[in-house]
């Protein structure tokens, strides 16, 4: 059953991707129509109440964050792992 | 094993950690899961009250204060044990067990504690034992790791004992009571700053992402736990108000989630996460209202459950290929679909997606701090949110299990069955509370009067989630994980601590040149003169009085030898001779 699973699973990371990303994109625009009628019983913030906020904060911070720490920041920050890993069941081949 | 009627968790845990040695056949394994069980029978049977009261240099120690804040953190603790231990149970290693045991023990003593003296104790144990499961890795950086952080917790514990004791010469007592936020002593700081070290505060938070990484698997979730909720507790015991702490949460939920995002390794992907999760625990304390203090025990009780299973089944990842390290795996989905699976749902409530428990427990901090007017902590919540999402929620199942085909010569060692019955549990019970969130507000020390489950809770949550997934899908090729360790504070503690060594050694070095010349100028010659003074004593004088003694005695002895020669004719002429000799004497002075 596991193995049918995992199959069914791969499947769809090789074949489907594209119903996924269309089903993504919908949900999208699903989600984007419905804040045009559902609104917060009370306003928390300034701009909580406009449709779209928090579509675009979600969207801004993401890419913001991204772009910020791997673009602008790990540059000047990373350096040389330290060790290796390693498991208790032994598998060390990696 | 009761004190007064109530049968204190530790002592179980301690009483298995001192029988593990004794332990011989097959079967013993069954006996780890005693005490768990005994904790969980404990929790949800007690009364309320103080018990196991000690008088102690006039004062008390008690080490059963049961009310409904140590409860609540007492039952999640005795879940997790359980979990923990299922999940370890295929180890075989008694050390293991043994420390483990020990660090919950010391988790369930530090729970209940009634003053800062036992508190202190098993805060103490906890550190202790918790850096055994680091060192028990038994790899060169879990070695070094286990140090570093063994060194951070006894700092972060000195500071807690130079304060409980300044607080005790002060006002004479040692209970341990909520502080008033706008009247804290240097003592009060001083104890704050402890518990900060345990609660992984930035910038003291640099231990945690750099020791729970190179812990064992089982080590690492039962880590993910109890050390920094340990310090939630503490904090909402005794610093609830602190205003402080709610701008220090904000930054940790924030600075946690930025550090996630260009991380590789996926245990320390979880490891800046419990520093962001822990965030919003200490923000909501430090606000301090009563939705924000439930929300953040709530968020609390919720992350254990979350969070151990992501270290469970990233520790099953790990267990499996040999690797933690994203730009190593991928395309796991196929080969381990169940572990993905368990994976995602700790994964999802972390982010707080409705029908999960981070659902129900984040979003009451954040609405808490928006309610009381704190604004921006409520952004910086928010945008902590999305960050969490990005990297535990896409980026790192992403890059583990969808990203590229897995690699065919990859060979997957056998997971043991009682990992998946450990994750299992865990994933139950993270998506029992999010459906039915009074099992979880029940529990909790003030009324629940939050409601999640409303249209635009459901709609905002599923709009920052969705859409942080179109931001992840346009940044996908920036944020592709890179070999490396990413600079953090703890390089700037090593720097310090090595900039300390060289104040410490510079100035020790220079006066010991200084004496070593001064030594050589004036004490080498002192020495040489004062050794050929009493060479020549030894000669002229000993010698003298000593040698001519003994030569004057062989002389003599000699002189009388020939005297003394057994004819009787000697000895009759030489009487004669003595006698005239005194004859003449006598006549002389006569």
């Amino acid at each position: 059953m596991i193995e049918k699973l995992g199959n069914w699973f791969e499947t769809q990371r090789t074949q489907n991707m594209k119903f996924w990303k269309l089903l993504f994109a919908g949900l999208l625009v699903v989600l984007g129509g419905l804040n045009f009628f559902i609104h917060p019983h009370h306003v928390e913030y300034y701009y909580d109440g406009y449709p779209g906020f928090w579509e675009i904060f979600a969207l801004a911070a993401s890419v913001g964050m991204v772009f910020l720490m791997k673009v602008l920041i790990q540059p000047f920050l990373v350096g040389p792992e330290e060790g290796e890993d390693y498991t208790e069941g032994g598998n060390n081949d990696h | 094993m009761t004190i007064n009627g109530f049968l204190h968790p530790a002592l179980a845990f301690i009483a298995l950690a001192m029988a593990l040695p004794f332990f011989r056949g097959k079967q013993w394994k069954w006996f780890l899961l005693i005490p768990p069980v005994i904790a969980i029978a404990v929790v949800f049977t007690a009364t309320l009250g103080n018990f196991g009261v000690i008088p102690y240099l006039g004062n008390v120690l008690v080490l059963g204060r049961v009310d409904k804040l140590a409860l609540v953190f007492a039952n999640v603790f005795a879940i997790q044990s359980l979990i923990g231990m299922i999940y370890a149970l295929h180890m075989d290693d008694k050390a293991h067990h043994a420390a483990a045991a020990l660090y919950v023990a010391g988790s369930f003593g530090c729970v209940f504690a009634g003053d800062y003296l036992s508190l202190f104790i098993f805060w103490e144990l906890m550190a202790v034992a918790s850096t055994f499961l680091v060192w028990l890795h038994r790899t060169k950086t879990s070695s070094a790791a286990g140090f570093r952080y063994f060194l951070f917790h006894m700092l972060g514990g000195l500071f807690l004992l130079g304060g409980l004791l300044l607080r005790y010469s002060e006002i004479g007592t040692f209970a341990f009571l909520p502080v008033d936020p706008q009247g804290m002593e240097y003592y009060d700081w001083l104890i704050l700053i402890g518990f900060c070290v345990n609660a992984a505060v930035v910038p003291l938070h640099a231990w945690l992402p750099d020791a729970y990484p190179e812990a064992t698997i089982p080590g690492a979730v039962f880590m993910c736990a109890f050390t920094t909720k340990t310090a939630v507790y503490v904090l909402a015991r005794g610093f609830s108000g602190v205003y402080a702490l709610a701008v220090a949460g904000t930054f940790m939920a924030v600075y946690g989630v930025l550090y996630a995002s260009m991380e590789n390794n996926a245990r320390r992907i979880l490891s800046y996460h419990i520093v962001s999760q822990v965030g919003y625990m200490v923000a909501g304390i430090g606000i301090g209202t009563a939705m924000c203090i439930n929300g953040a025990v709530a968020h609390a009780y919720a992350h254990i459950l979350y969070k151990g299973l992501l270290f469970m089944s990233v520790g099953t990842v790990l267990f499996a290929v040999g690797t933690a390290d994203l730009d190593k795996l991928g395309g796991l989905v196929g080969k381990m679909p169940v572990v993905m699976l368990l994976y995602m749902v700790g994964a999802v409530s972390i982010s707080g997606m409705p029908l999960f428990n981070g659902f129900v427990s984040k979003t009451m901090t954040i609405t808490g701090a928006a309610e009381s007017h704190h604004t921006l902590l409520a952004v910086g919540l928010e945008i902590a949110a999305v960050g969490t999402f990005l990297s535990v929620g896409i980026k790192l199942p992403y890059f583990a299990f969808w990203n590229k085909p897995a690699k065919t010569d990859l060979k997957l060692n056998p997971i043991p069955k009682n990992m998946y019955v450990a994750m299992g549990i865990a994933a139950f019970l993270c998506f029992a509370q999010g459906v039915y969130p009074q099992m979880l507000y029940k529990l909790l020390p003030f009324p629940v009067e939050y409601h999640p489950y409303t249209a635009w809770h459901l709609l905002q949550a599923a709009m920052l989630l969705s859409f942080t997934g179109a931001g992840f899908w346009l940044m996908r090729k920036v944020i592709v994980p890179h070999h490396g360790r990413n600079l953090d504070f703890d390089k700037l503690y090593r720097f310090i601590g090595n900039m300390g060594l060289l104040l410490v050694c510079r100035p020790i070095a220079w006066a010991d040149s200084i004496w070593t010349t001064a030594y050589r100028a004036i004490g080498l010659k002192w020495l040489m003169d004062s050794a050929a003074g009493s060479s020549w004593f030894d000669r002229k004088g000993i010698d003298t009085v000593v040698d001519g003694t003994a030569y004057t005695v062989r002389n003599i002895g000699k002189t009388g030898a020939k005297i003394q020669t057994g004819r009787l004719q000697d000895y009759l002429g030489l009487a004669v001779v003595i006698a005239f000799c005194v004859y003449g004497l006598v006549w002389y002075f006569g």
